[in-house]
């Protein structure tokens, strides 16, 4: 099961089989948890539950799903469609969340990062603090911008994959991921060259 | 992530979106099973939930016209009622002549 394609684990998951649904979380969850993560800017809450959502509109659509495109495409296509409703559901909460930093109370969840026990204290401290810099600059981004870089930078789509999910023109994905970068260029020059 | 000679891309790297929580695959999967697993028709009787509530309002609201249609209350006293009021003018008559102060004082 674990090295079956996509799509025929999506096949057997349209004929009831629990265990090809698994496997297709399994596979999945980082991808679709930290999208929605990020979307977010970092409500784990509300992302762990829209995340679950996903996979709950995956499972039902599984009956009627045709490979016509790739499945990370769909996946995140969906992955997407229940961030906005989810924004539309609780505007007010959600646009904060939307336009504001990451809360600084991430500790709580297993956020898998650089081993601190190996540097010194004070790199620790200095890569402690460049993270948060980071995640909060990123945060700061308008959402689709966001967006853009998440898929490029973090899960490495290509320009046209994201265009497809975004419903948006390959010219713009470029568009929108320079102005991602040159502002974020920008907000963390002091630390480009601690790195 | 290929390794990139751009400074930004380095320390993005510290901004990794986090990997998904411990237990994310066993609550997805209870979550399924109690959700997902309904037989389908349950699902769609929730979405035409609010279908239900508009015919129930249109039934309320053609009953209240239906009772309160002006055509529904005779235009023109019937029979009976002529009798019925002729009935009560002549008992106010005998009352009066009961009332009536005597003649004798």
């Amino acid at each position: 099961m674990i090295d079956r394609p996509d799509e025929e684990l999506m096949a057997e998951a349209g004929r009831g089989n629990e265990e090809a649904m698994a496997t297709l979380i399994r596979r999945h969850q980082d991808l679709v948890f930290g999208t929605v993560y990020r979307m977010l800017s970092g409500q784990v809450a509300d992302a762990e539950d829209i995340a679950q959502q996903v996979f709950i509109k995956v499972y039902r659509a599984a009956p009627r799903y045709r490979p016509d495109a790739k499945f990370t495409t769909w996946l995140l296509t969906i992955c997407r469609n229940c961030v906005f409703t989810h924004v539309k559901k609780n505007r007010r909460r959600a646009m904060e969340s939307l336009d504001a930093p990451a809360p600084a109370g991430m500790d709580e969840m297993e956020v898998q990062h650089e081993d601190h026990e190996t540097l010194r204290p004070d790199d620790a401290l200095l890569q402690e603090e460049m993270r948060r810099a980071v995640e909060e600059a990123v945060a700061r981004l308008p959402v689709n911008q966001r967006e853009v870089l998440l898929h490029r930078q973090y899960h490495q789509l290509e320009y046209e994959e994201i265009a497809r999910v975004m419903k948006i023109s390959v010219s713009s994905v470029k568009s929108l991921l320079f102005r991602a970068r040159e502002t974020l260029r920008e907000e963390l020059k002091r630390y480009l060259h601690a790195t | 992530m290929k390794e990139s000679s751009d400074p930004l891309d380095r320390l993005l790297e510290l901004g990794r979106p986090p990997a998904a929580p411990a237990w994310f695959e066993a609550r997805t999967l209870a979550r399924l099973r109690g959700e997902a697993f309904r037989p389908a028709w349950t699902e769609w009787l929730f979405r035409l939930r609010p279908v239900g509530l508009g015919i129930a309002l249109a039934g309320l609201a053609a009953l209240a016209l239906y009772v309160a249609l002006p055509g529904r209350v005779p235009a023109r006293p019937n029979k009976e009622m002529f009798e019925a009021f002729d009935a009560f003018v002549s008992i106010s008559a005998e009352e009066e002549s009961w009332n009536a102060p005597s003649s004798v004082y």
